[in-house]
């Protein structure tokens, strides 16, 4: 099952106040497309990058600076390459754990449409991981928990639980 | 919302905090331009607002008087900020105390001297070190599960926290030091990084090499303190105006008259703090050497002679130190042993403050009647320290001082038999009793 799928493109539309500029549609071979009158942008980065970028508003959500910019579409890369077809056993939720090991948000120092795409990507996840599984992966945990409590984002998604305290380490 | 004026110095990590607030909650708080640290606060329409004359203080623009920093930041503050359960509240009550009481003194008993704004005190910086190991420890634990330490979002909690924790972070907390509390410096980090703490600390950079204490530089900065008040304060402008010039420039030196005031701040303990330096240390310009009295003091107190004796043979440094004898000049005057004895201990009293830089064993040979007073003393310095101040000048005049070659074989052979209280005087008086002044 992939995790990035015309879900995660619509739910950050509805995010940033955006209307998808386009149809959003998936291919037989699992390629999402966005057709607009004028072109067609094909795959699930490029996808997000022009919805979010071209038509990114001055929003505080979108980075505007071109350092952050580029850490944007790093994260929009890994989302697509490491993180699609994690699950809770995976060494893609290791790797994501080490990168959330010293900061607190995927670009810059505040809450981005970055982590709003990384958490409807990785909720499913999540919703599914056990406490234990939580407290292994803790610096996921920890910024998946901060994420969460961002009204607009949750849209209809479940608050997942975390613990605060370490239960199962020794 | 709040909205009033607040009076403080430049760069008051405590007024820092209520700015901070501010920016958070768009309060209105307007910092006094024409306040003048140590002029404003003395003037008797300031005591009458605020009786103790501290700051930071707060005028609201009704015309209601706060002061205590945390009281003002919480005033300022929304309800995001003061927490939204009661439970969160005493939450963030609860790390306002851990800034002022845990983290507070710790930072300044290290930092302080580190910057050479405090006489330095190995034995208390490294406790202070230690404390502050602790209190990280702790907190790096409480954000291994947490973003902020209360709730999802930041609170006055992080605020003071992280305020409290700023000069530690630029002055001494080097890559080394902090690189176990991972947790602690991403917090620090995303902290200094929101554009409302922006705004109050400009642009915070992290410890490159730890600060530590110039004895020059503390020397010139008693000398600085010393001055008439008004002189300090035009000088406490200029620093200022330079380092806005030049922001990236942390080296402690010039910051050093900035950093400086923290010591006057709105509590007692920093209230005492600050009158410490004024009065100048006599050994000011002794070079320290690295000789560690204190060590040596411990050492000569719970090991046996045959241990302490060789060390401290092992550790004097005779360069910094220097060993003198000091025999009575009136000892056919003395009478009963128990007087004689007082006559020494009374001399120790009236010098107690050399302690920190000096050791000596004095010891009475003979009977009542028949007997004598000389001692052996170690200073910092090559010459008496009796010297260096009026204050310890009551008794010395009444012995013969006479300095001794520390590479001799006789001064061994002397110190040896005073430090274990053996031999005897020069008229082969028996030893009797000795005090050991430490």
């Amino acid at each position: 099952m992939v995790l990035c799928d015309a879900n995660v493109i619509t739910n950050t539309c509805k995010f940033l106040n955006l209307n998808a500029p386009g149809d959003i549609a998936f291919l037989p071979s699992g390629e999402v497309i966005l057709k607009t009158k004028s072109k067609e942008v094909k795959g699930f980065a490029s996808v997000l990058e022009s919805i979010i970028i071209s038509q990114g508003n001055a929003s505080h959500l979108v980075p505007s600076n071109p350092e952050e910019l580029a850490q944007l579409r790093q994260w929009l890369e890994i989302c697509i390459t490491t993180v699609n077809f994690a699950d809770s056993q995976s060494t893609a939720i290791k790797e994501l754990n080490e990168r959330l090991a010293k900061v607190n948000f995927l670009v810059g120092n505040r809450i981005s449409v970055a982590d709003a795409v990384l958490y409807y990507t990785i909720y499913p996840v999540l919703a599914r991981a056990t406490m234990h599984e939580k407290e292994q992966f803790c610096h996921l945990s920890r910024w998946f928990s901060t994420v969460q409590h961002l009204p607009k984002l949750k849209a209809g998604h479940e608050t997942i639980a975390f613990s605060r305290n370490p239960l199962y380490s020794n | 919302m709040a909205s009033g004026t607040l009076y403080t110095y430049p760069d008051n990590f405590r007024a820092q905090k209520v700015l901070i607030a501010a920016q958070y909650s768009g309060a209105n708080v307007k910092v006094d331009p024409a306040f003048v640290f140590g002029e404003t606060n003395k003037k008797e329409d300031f005591l009458k607002k605020f009786p103790l004359g501290k700051v930071p203080a707060f005028e609201t623009s009704d015309g209601k008087f706060l002061s205590e920093s945390n009281a003002i930041a919480f005033y300022v503050s929304n309800k995001q900020l003061r927490g939204s359960s009661d439970l969160e509240q005493a939450q963030v009550q609860q790390w306002l105390s851990f800034a002022d009481s845990e983290i507070l003194p710790a930072s300044c008993t290290w930092v302080y001297p580190a910057i050479s704004i405090m006489q330095f005190n190995k034995q208390s910086t490294d406790r202070a070190k230690e404390d502050v190991k602790r209190l990280l420890q702790a907190l790096n634990s409480h954000l291994l599960t947490r973003t902020y330490l209360v709730g999802e979002r930041i609170t006055l909690a992080d605020i003071a926290v992280s305020t409290s924790l700023l000069n530690l972070y630029q002055y001494v907390l080097d890559a080394n030091f902090r690189k176990p509390y991972q947790n602690v410096n991403r917090w620090f980090t995303t902290l200094v990084n929101q554009p409302q703490f922006k705004a109050v600390v400009k642009d915070f950079k992290l410890c490159d090499t730890a600060a530590e204490f110039d004895a020059k530089k503390f020397a010139e900065f008693q000398g600085k303190s010393g001055g008439a008040e008004p002189k300090k304060e035009g000088g406490k402008k200029q620093k200022k105006s330079e380092s806005e010039k030049e922001p990236k420039k942390q080296e402690p030196k010039k910051k050093q008259e900035k950093e400086k005031e923290p010591e006057t701040e709105p509590d007692a303990a920093d209230e005492a703090l600050a009158l410490e330096p004024k009065q100048k240390d006599p050994f000011a310009d002794v070079p320290a050497g690295t000789f560690n009295l204190d060590e040596f003091k411990r050492c000569y107190s719970n090991e046996d002679e045959s241990v302490s004796i060789p060390f401290f043979w092992e550790k004097l440094d005779k360069e910094n130190w220097s060993i003198w004898i000091g025999e009575y000049k009136y000892n056919d005057e003395l009478e009963k042993v128990f007087m004689s004895c007082n006559l020494i201990t009374g001399m120790f009293q009236r010098i107690e403050k050399l302690k920190k830089n000096a050791f000596a064993s004095v010891c009475l040979f003979g009977t009542d009647g028949d007997s004598s007073i000389s001692g052996i003393w170690v200073f910092r310095g090559q010459k008496l320290a009796f010297e260096l101040s009026p204050d310890w000048q009551t008794d010395y005049e009444s012995y013969k001082w006479t300095k001794l070659d520390a590479n001799s074989p006789d001064t061994k052979k002397l110190v040896n038999e005073y430090f274990s209280w053996s031999g005897a005087d020069s008229k082969g008086r028996k030893f009797n009793q000795g005090k050991i002044f430490k």
